[in-house]
């Protein structure tokens, strides 16, 4: 087991030490109510989750703990327009054998509008966007064509259904085909969405005229698919549809052109060359924040031709970036989506978006205001307003900078202190720190607290890693991906078990004799980590 | 060279926006030979082309303030037309059912194919972009002008061309869904049965429904809606063309059988490499066909074969075009067209009609394209020399009007549109992708595959 043995711990940290007050009050900040707007030396009361009062002048009372924001930047905490957050995919048979492969049962060909994530929602995994500042997140089922219907959470530690903020507000919906059975292919999914879609109609006409005289009527008998598209025939709830590529957001307008859904296009990856379209069809648009690698290969390792090509991947690669920017040239509104971006690239990448063209008050519509519209829940969250939830995040400096950190984000009142990293630079010093020789660790983690060593031996001017753990003793882990920059130090080490490997990255500091620093354990998430030097190299 | 690289990255980037901007255009080519098809061969002639459409065809027009085309030694003609192909389609076969007439290949256009380009630059400018042959009754397809350039799928289509269904006989519904999977089709019995049992099934459908209609408010149970069966019943409509992927003499008449029983009588013959036998009684029944020149072989099924076929089929009276179902095809089919007057002796317009005017008859647009006539679509090929001569060379390809292709502005890499992630060398591959044999069975293999697995 050794250092694994953090891993099954998850309930213990979620148990957080009880609240002694509902009432925080945010004093002295520099409060950005929404997008575009700046307060000076502003306080925010919060009382049991909602935002009571905002201003300049208004006093904390005295049952209520201060949160003091002097000289820090307070912004509404952000919304996820979609993500798969706490849904683990349904295990699927390699290849299903059906006997008619034309005529497959409609959850193995991945038909399930009816599935619910409040059925779903198994790991809340939902601290990871928590930490990046988000409150409220937008949720779906994972799966193929049709997987399920969406719900809204908040980004709280804890089980269904307390984290629930509304269940089965959207579709779920994407070009995947089934396997080796109907509908394989795109063509075989719209088709199948028309024909599904279609008969929803019939039976929701014949329900109803069924409930208003029964007599002398067949009992309906309606599948449950047929069931659950109800709601988007009668457009209560949208459909969020992947539209990852160009044609993808033609073939969903398509669709909804034929049949009159509700339609949001969501994690859309080339959307550059579908401002028309977008334009058009006027509706908000979900980009990916899953951005592609651009290609450093270098000019003079290419012949003409290599050269040529690359240079159009460059372009495509530049257009990409500057997605968000035309957007909010032309007016369509846009929110983000993260079906694909891992959580520690969302801002980083949003300041790519920034630049390349997109304005921060865009850039902070997109991650607050409009997601929330999008979701329909504008009403309670998406700005800092009296009498919405207390969604807020208070950061170190001006959102999107380099050197900003998310500090606090409360979610519905809920404070959540964010570990603030130690700046990977150490600035001014330059010089390299000899790290070799043995170390012992210990991993903060609430009820227990992992032990071990770490034996850095130094060989020319890389360094080796061998990290053991007391809770397993001669069990040895070399640490891959070493990397020393002056006295930060960051590296990996892969647990292997029970055939999961878990990969652990550390992020640490070194003094002369001390470690300070974090590990990051797959998507468990971050835990403190400290430790003295106890001897040095013979 | 840095600077020449650069210079085609931008050339390509103004390609697009000057081609998409605009779907009509105006365009005065001045002093060709005009292949006309249906009225003759007209030397020394200029064709006006205002708003996409052929508005005047003469001597010594003049239009001021339009982009013109100096013809002279050159050889007009109206844009070849491809009766069969899978182009500028992301997904040819729903290989899943012997009866798949709910999809749709007009839903998977792709106009950022470059095969349509390449086909441009054989001078095709409209092509039927068919399902495969995985299924005996296939999906609905698509006929597509090649307007090179444009972002949107739906400015690909060519709006008000009748709708046309993919059919296949023989080796390949067997193999996919008998051998495949164990369900009928097996035999070629069993394919004839999925197309009676589909049509009379189609027959119930539509009674049940008028039925329903009648009264659609009475608050009666209403059938359920049954989108192969819609299809099928439009078929007994007459409102869909049949065109049947077919080899042998014997099935294409018990197709024909099937048809005359469901009073279908719109129906095209696909490769019918056997139809020379059969040619009386293909022209009896108004049934068409559209062949390959030359390509035979590759199973069973396909050995009986001669290259005189389109020749006789042509001088029996039946509707003949020459098709590519293929991407490298596609860029030459005036030399296909061509090998019918060594096997056959067709004369030269008897063989260009086969490439023109009547693939445009099978598709039921030749009201629209397949001649040089006033009134027709702007859809045009420029060749170096006669088009029937081995020395041709398309100079420029003309679509509504508007200049898709042009030889002297041909660069290296014509790709729209890239991704930034590809590898380096993925052009390379790409190419080779899409220059497989026989794509009427794309997308059929990794089912296949599959399913011999077990």
């Amino acid at each position: 087991m050794g250092m694994l043995s953090i891993l099954f711990f998850s309930s213990v940290w979620a148990q957080d030490a009880p609240q002694v007050t509902k009432k925080y009050f945010i004093k002295n900040g520099y409060v950005t109510t929404a997008p575009g707007t700046m307060m000076k030396k502003t306080s925010i009361l919060i009382n049991d989750g909602i935002i009571e009062q905002i201003g300049e002048n208004i006093t904390a009372p005295y049952d209520a703990e201060i949160i003091d924001a002097d000289s820090m930047y307070v912004y509404p905490a952000f919304v996820a327009a979609l993500s798969h957050t706490g849904i683990t995919a349904a295990e699927e048979e390699e290849r299903p054998r059906v006997p008619r492969p034309g005529y497959p049962p409609n959850d193995v060909a991945g038909i399930t509008p009816e599935q619910s994530v409040q059925d779903l929602f198994k790991k809340n995994d939902a601290g990871d966007l928590r930490k990046t500042g988000f409150a409220v997140i937008h949720t779906a089922p994972k799966g193929r064509m049709m997987p399920g219907k969406g719900s809204i959470i908040t980004t709280n530690d804890g089980e269904y259904p307390e984290v629930s903020v509304a269940d089965d507000v959207s579709l779920f919906a994407q070009f995947r085909g089934a396997p080796r059975m109907y509908p394989a292919t795109t063509i075989g999914v719209m088709a199948k969405w028309r024909e599904l879609y279609k008969n929803a109609e019939l039976d929701l006409k014949y329900q109803k005229a069924y409930d208003m005289n029964p007599v002398s009527k067949k009992r309906p008998q309606i599948e449950d698919a047929s069931e659950a598209l109800f709601a988007v025939v009668q457009k209560e709830i949208p459909v969020f549809f992947v539209t990852n590529e160009h044609l993808d957001i033609h073939r969903a307008y398509q669709l909804q052109q034929d049949l009159g859904f509700k339609l949001i296009p969501s994690e859309i990856e080339q959307g550059y060359l579908s401002v028309d379209i977008l334009k058009k069809m006027n509706t908000p648009a979900l980009i990916s924040l899953d951005l592609p690698k651009e290609d450093k290969s270098k000019e003079e390792d290419l012949d003409e031709d290599q050269k040529a090509l690359l240079e159009r991947k460059k372009m495509a690669y530049q257009k990409t970036l500057e997605t968000a920017a035309m957007y909010e040239k032309a007016g369509i509104p846009m929110a983000f989506s993260y079906l694909g971006v891992k959580s520690g690239d969302i801002l980083a990448n949003i300041s790519k978006l920034i630049e390349n063209g997109l304005s921060e008050k865009a850039a902070l519509d997109a991650l607050t205001t409009a997601p929330a519209k999008v979701l329909g829940i504008d009403k309670v969250t998406g700005t800092i307003d009296p009498g919405k939830m207390a969604n807020i995040i208070i950061t170190t400096d001006t959102l999107f900078k380099e050197k900003t950190q998310i500090k606090t984000v409360l979610v519905e009142g809920k404070v959540h202190e964010i570990d603030i990293k130690k700046k990977k630079k150490s600035e001014g010093s330059g010089e390299a720190m000899d790290i070799a020789g043995m170390w012992k660790y210990e991993i903060e983690i609430p009820g227990m607290s992992p032990t071990g060593t770490m034996n850095i031996t130094k060989d020319g001017e890389s360094y080796a890693i061998t990290v053991t753990s007391d809770q397993n003793p001669g069990e040895e882990i070399e640490a891959t991906d070493i990397e020393v920059d002056g006295s930060s130090v960051t590296f990996t080490f892969v647990v292997n078990t029970q055939g999961m490997s878990v990969s652990i990255d550390n992020d640490l500091q070194f003094s002369e004799d001390s470690i300070e620093g974090s590990v990051s354990v797959a998507n468990f998430g971050s835990f403190p980590i400290t430790g003295s030097k106890t001897s040095s190299p013979e | 060279m840095k600077y020449k690289t650069y210079n085609i990255v931008i050339l390509a980037m103004l390609m697009i926006v000057s081609l998409s901007a605009q779907e009509m255009g105006d365009i005065l080519i001045k002093n060709g030979t005009v292949l006309t098809i249906t009225d003759g061969i007209k030397e020394n002639t200029d064709v006006l082309i205002k708003d996409g459409k052929i508005s005047k065809i003469g001597k010594n027009i003049s239009a001021s303030g339009i982009k013109t085309i100096d013809a002279t030694g050159q050889y007009v003609m109206p844009g070849i037309i491809d009766a069969h192909s899978h182009i500028a389609i992301d997904v040819v076969n729903e290989a899943t059912d012997p009866n798949t007439s709910s999809v749709f290949t007009g839903d998977a256009v792709n106009p950022f194919t470059i095969s349509i380009y390449r086909a441009l630059a054989g001078g095709t400018t409209t092509s039927h972009a068919m399902h495969g042959s995985a299924n005996a009754i296939g999906g609905q397809c698509e006929t597509i002008k090649h307007r090179w350039g444009v972002m949107d799928p739906e400015a690909m289509k060519m709006k008000g061309a009748p709708r046309t269904i993919k059919f296949a006989l023989g080796e390949n519904p067997m193999r996919v869904h008998g051998e495949g999977n164990s369900i009928i089709p097996r035999t070629r019995m069993g394919v004839e049965q999925i197309f009676r049992e589909a049509f009379s099934k189609a027959q119930v459908y539509m009674q049940e429904w008028d039925e329903y209609n009648r009264n659609p408010n009475s608050g009666k149970l209403p059938p359920k809606y049954d989108l192969k069966m819609e299809t099928m019943a439009d078929i007994l409509r007459g409102e869909i063309i049949v065109h049947c992927h077919s080899y042998r003499a014997d099935e294409i008449l018990m197709l024909v059988n099937v048809l005359r029983d469901f009073g279908v009588d719109k129906i095209c013959f696909q490769h019918v490499n056997e139809g020379f036998k059969v040619a009386p009684e293909l022209a009896e029944y108004g049934a068409m066909a559209s062949v390959f020149a030359d390509w035979w072989a590759y199973k069973f099924e396909v050995y009986y074969s001669t290259a005189y076929n389109a020749a006789i089929l042509t001088k029996n009276g039946v509707i003949t075009s020459i098709n590519s179902d293929d991407a490298g095809l596609i860029r030459h089919l005036y030399h296909e067209a061509a090998k019918t007057q060594r096997y056959g002796g067709l004369t030269d317009e008897e063989a260009l009609r086969l490439i023109t005017i009547n693939p445009a008859i099978q598709l039921g647009i030749d009201d629209r394209v397949g001649s040089i006539e006033e009134g027709k679509d702007g859809d045009i090929a420029i060749f170096s020399a006669h088009p029937l001569s081995i020395y041709a060379i398309a100079q420029q390809t003309i679509v509504d009007g508007i200049v898709r292709f042009d030889i002297n502005n041909d660069t290296d890499d014509m790709r729209l549109i890239i991704d930034p992630e590809e590898k380096i060398d993925t052009y390379i591959e790409h190419i080779h992708e899409h220059e497989e044999m026989d794509r009427c069975m794309q997308d059929v293999f990794q089912f296949f595959a599959h399913s011999h697995k077990h």
